[in-house]
């Protein structure tokens, strides 16, 4: 852990948009968060609220159709002295300092283990591509680097591995090898988009327990993805919350647990099953559904689903993100002083 | 992999052998033969033919057997390299195929080229820059390619090239040059005839090919393997054509092997539009003409070029994509 609190990557007011056929798709209308050095943020939300697409602008890899429009990801890079500002957003995503920054600096690793190798080229062609590309070593130093980090991340025989098709390999060895390559420049930041998703229980608590060895190891900083709530108890210093587009809430693990200050986020905790529920009891769940993001509700996004809705304010005006507290932010009208202060006054 | 190949090479052969039997039966199947033509013609040109001479021919050719007999005397020659005799003519079948396979092939071959360089990049091209203006306008082109026949763009080239550069550009050779040995003057001559039946048949070819390309690569693109690739930092050439386009090959090399039979067959509406001395329009009359050990042969070559094709395809397949394996 870092001594004292650094912050490594800035979100600020991050939107993306993209234009599809059927019109503009709002996919980030408002992404905030802060990543201090050494830490682990989870990044929680439901299905199509925008996490991968903010995973996307970190790593400054949006599809073609897609653009970010307003804000920027800020990311604090360590040289020979201290620390240097680079604005990700403001660098063409082709461009040389943007490669170098993938793969080096920030590393990721994707949801789908079976699909994101290569199936035409062997493990290690495609470890040593990325080895290759950002230090500077020789063949054999190379090679050995690649069996190094396929033994850093468990697998036994890292030498078979090495010479294996991504398709003599299973899901769990294949998420290992992608986590191997992104691992292997030593990056300060990884983001890991649902790496347990698409895996077995077994394996996923296996996959979880490696990637919390090798973040004490190595003390980089995590933005772990998902909507598994279980997940995040687990792995994570910090949380932020998501809703449609927008951060909602970010604050410390146990703030998060104990005391959330966000409607969603607790509708949310409330939709987990416990222990020590009655069993005959139903499982809580948020009313209504995800809106479709061609019809955005107006004012807060949560307002139609939200069971603290204050009518004339919430579905008036677009709340903004308030700190509460020392390292806790709401976007909420509840605790926002500006608003409650003066409720049903129109703009 | 030799299990694999000995295997496929015993399915080859009892492929063939069905197909000749199938075949020849389907060429003997319309009423008369190639005395009935021979006869017409005959008669046309005001000559009377003997009944003897006409029983003469028969024997020679054995038409007066059952078509089974017929179908084994012709195929017995196959090992000894010997196709039967060519009743229009009157000379060997291998001799007359062989004397126009070297146009054909190289026909073919060119067109197949210039298919291949010029569609693989334009769909690449425009699989990367979707919806761009680029993509627009080369899908605007293929389109057109696509849809306009090759026989109408033969003869729209011949017309133009006519009237503008004062040339014909039907034939592989201009009269001089026809029977002239060969020559400096005589290759460049062939340069200026071939290249229009290479355009002609490549453009709908490219048209088509263009498409594919550019459909398989949109989808491989959005594989996470080449996210993947991307979020390791490769440049980004380096991601389209090792990840990608490897990838986006595989249904291209099938497509290349079912296209072996048209080195053969050499587009024949277009070498009859434009007057090629190829085995197309041979082929053609030979079916026109019931001359049937011919047709016949042909039908074997294109069936033997296809079978061929489909086999050169799974092996190159299985050496491009490890996960093929041959057991």
């Amino acid at each position: 852990m870092a001594d004292r609190a650094e912050t490594i990557l800035e979100v600020r007011n991050l939107h993306t948009h993209f234009h599809t056929e059927s019109g503009v798709v709002r996919a980030l209308e408002g992404v905030d968060f802060t990543l201090n050095r050494g830490q682990v943020l989870g990044v929680v939300g439901e299905s199509g609220c925008g996490k991968s697409v903010t995973a996307q602008c970190i790593m400054n890899m949006v599809p073609s159709r897609g653009r970010i429009v307003d804000g920027s990801v800020i990311y604090h890079q360590r040289n020979g002295q201290g620390t240097e500002a680079v604005e990700i957003t403001a660098l063409p995503p082709k461009s040389r300092e943007m490669r170098r920054i993938r793969g080096n600096e920030i590393a990721m690793i994707f949801q789908e283990p079976m699909t994101s190798l290569d199936p035409l080229y062997t493990v290690g062609n495609q470890l040593l591509e990325a080895i290759n590309l950002h230090q500077d070593v020789d063949r054999t130093e190379a090679r050995a680097l690649a069996v190094h980090s396929l033994d850093r991340v468990q697998l036994p025989e890292p030498e078979r591995v090495f010479a294996s098709y991504p398709h003599q390999l299973s899901g769990g060895q294949r998420q290992r090898v992608m986590i191997a390559i992104a691992l292997s420049c030593n990056p300060t930041l990884l983001i890991a988009d649902e790496p347990t998703t698409a895996l077995d229980v077994t394996t996923q608590a296996q996959i979880l327990s490696l990637m919390r060895d090798l973040q004490d190891e190595t003390h980089m900083s995590i933005i772990f993805i998902t909507h598994d709530l279980g997940v995040v108890a687990e792995m994570c210093d910090e949380v932020a919350v998501m809703y449609l587009g927008k951060v909602v809430e970010q604050t410390d693990i146990d703030t998060t647990f104990y005391s959330p200050k966000h409607p969603y986020t607790q509708a949310l905790l409330r939709s987990i099953p416990r222990l020590e529920d009655d069993q005959d009891r139903r499982l809580e769940v948020i009313a209504g559904s995800v809106p479709d993001p061609s019809s955005i509700p107006s004012g807060c996004r949560f307002h139609p689903r939200c069971p603290d809705f204050v009518t004339g304010v919430c579905e008036q005006r677009e709340p903004v993100l308030v700190q509460i507290e020392k390292d806790h932010q709401v976007r909420c009208h509840l605790y926002d002083e500006t608003a409650s202060s003066q409720p049903g006054t129109q703009p | 992999m030799l299990a694999f190949i000995a295997r496929r090479l015993i399915y080859m052969i009892s492929t063939l052998v069905l197909i000749s039997f199938v075949g020849f039966l389907i060429i003997n199947l319309p009423p008369g033969s190639y005395i009935d033509v021979f006869q017409a013609q005959r008669q046309l040109q005001g000559t009377h033919t003997a009944e003897a001479e006409l029983e003469a021919l028969k024997r020679r050719y054995g038409l007066d057997k059952p078509v089974p007999v017929q179908y084994w005397i012709w195929v017995r020659g196959f090992v000894r390299g010997d196709f039967g005799r060519s009743f229009e003519f009157n000379r060997e079948v291998s001799e007359l195929i062989w004397e126009r396979l070297g146009f054909t092939v190289a026909i073919a071959t060119g067109s197949l080229l210039f298919i291949w360089l010029v569609a693989i990049p334009i769909g690449i091209y425009t699989a990367t820059h979707q919806y761009k203006l680029g993509d627009n306008v080369a899908t605007i082109v293929g389109m057109a390619g696509l849809s306009i026949p090759d026989f109408m763009l033969a003869l729209v080239l011949m017309v133009v090239i006519q009237r503008l550069f004062g040339f014909t550009v039907g034939g592989l050779f201009s009269r001089e040059y026809v029977d002239a040995p060969w020559s400096l003057a005589k290759v460049f001559d062939l340069a200026k005839h071939l290249w229009v039946p290479i355009v002609v048949v490549g453009t709908s070819g490219t048209a088509g090919l263009m498409r594919i390309m550019r459909g398989n690569l949109l989808d491989i693109l959005n594989m996470q393997y080449v996210q993947a690739a991307r979020a390791r930092g490769l440049r980004e050439t380096t991601v389209v054509v090792k990840h990608a386009v490897r990838n986006a090959i595989h249904p291209l090399i099938m497509l290349l092997g079912m296209s072996l039979p048209t080195i053969i067959s050499g587009s024949l509406i277009v070498s009859i539009v434009l007057g090629l001395p190829t085995t197309g329009p041979l082929y053609f009359n030979a079916l026109r003409q019931q001359d049937m050990y011919l047709a016949g042969t042909f039908l074997m070559f294109l069936a033997f070029m296809l079978v061929l094709g489909n086999f050169l395809a799974d092996i190159l397949l299985g050496l491009i994509d490890p996960r093929i394996r041959y057991e």
